[in-house]
């Protein structure tokens, strides 16, 4: 993420080697709505979206906001596969990064 | 010091105030997006479409078929928010001025960044080049330069709407 006007080094983007789990979906175990950083969103942005779209406190944006900044991604919510992929799309739709994958 | 060019207002509203060329900077680069929207396959725009499903192909198109639309359509009618509310505005010895109602302001915000996305991606931006220092000579420093004015803009816009939220309770 970019801090914006003092920019910090920060790692590219990375995906998860993981196998095809389309064909194994068992329908009890949640989805997880993943957020990756990328060098482009603002991390004052993301913060905001995170407050503005799932309802959480200032200081839980931030936490989750850092937690993608300084380990590369965060799980910022879970639930059934709909719920997650209108997650998912609702994060799109600000420009973040998101994924989602059943949880292990 | 100069005001931020967005304050928090009356009712939810944001006041806008720039210099007439950065709103015409704005409403040049919403026009733009417009017509990038209308070329999918514009290599810029990958960055407005990430992936739901990283390793799932068949879920992901899928995922794309029921999404693609509905999100272009949101930045499209964001645009047009965008250029009609530069038109709206008010110009006076070189300044603009408008008050941007809570839709408007939501627009504003998506432009900015889809723009920054679309340009950065364009300019390869990562986190060792963001703050690089260009040669005068370099050919992308028209470019670079205008990606870190609307994150300076970007950035005053989330603080303005982040203090509202705060404002409101939320």
């Amino acid at each position: 993420m970019s801090r914006g006007v003092a920019a910090a080094p920060v790692e590219a983007p990375v995906r998860e080697d993981r196998p095809d789990t389309g064909e194994r979906v068992t329908p009890d175990r949640p989805w997880i709505v993943i957020v990756w950083n990328d060098p482009i969103n603002l991390m004052s942005y993301v913060t905001f979206v995170f407050q503005k779209l799932f309802g959480y406190s200032r200081a839980k944006a931030e936490k989750l906001m850092l937690q993608v900044h300084h380990e590369g991604k965060a799980v910022v919510s879970s639930g059934t596969r709909e719920r997650a992929e209108a997650d998912v799309s609702r994060l799109h739709a600000h420009g973040l990064w998101a994924t989602m994958e059943q949880d292990a | 010091m100069r005001r931020s060019p967005f304050r928090p207002g009356d009712g939810g509203a944001i006041e806008a105030e720039l210099p007439e060329p950065a709103a015409e900077t704005l409403e040049h680069l919403a026009g733009e997006l417009i017509e990038a929207l209308g070329s999918p396959q514009d290599p810029g725009l990958r960055r407005l479409f990430p992936p739901a499903y990283a390793t799932d192909e068949r879920a992901q198109a899928e995922y794309e078929s029921l999404t693609r639309d509905e999100l272009t359509d949101g930045k499209r009618i964001a645009a047009q928010r965008v250029i009609d509310s530069v038109e709206a505005g008010a110009r006076r010895g070189g300044t603009w001025r408008a008050q941007l109602d809570a839709e408007a302001s939501s627009a504003w915000l998506a432009v900015l960044n889809d723009a920054r996305l679309v340009l950065g991606t364009r300019l390869d931006v990562t986190d060792e080049t963001y703050d690089a220092e260009l040669a005068e000579d370099d050919p992308a420093l028209p470019a670079h330069n205008l990606y870190l004015y609307l994150g300076a803009l970007e950035e005053a816009l989330v603080d303005a709407l982040a203090e509202q939220l705060d404002t409101d309770g939320r």
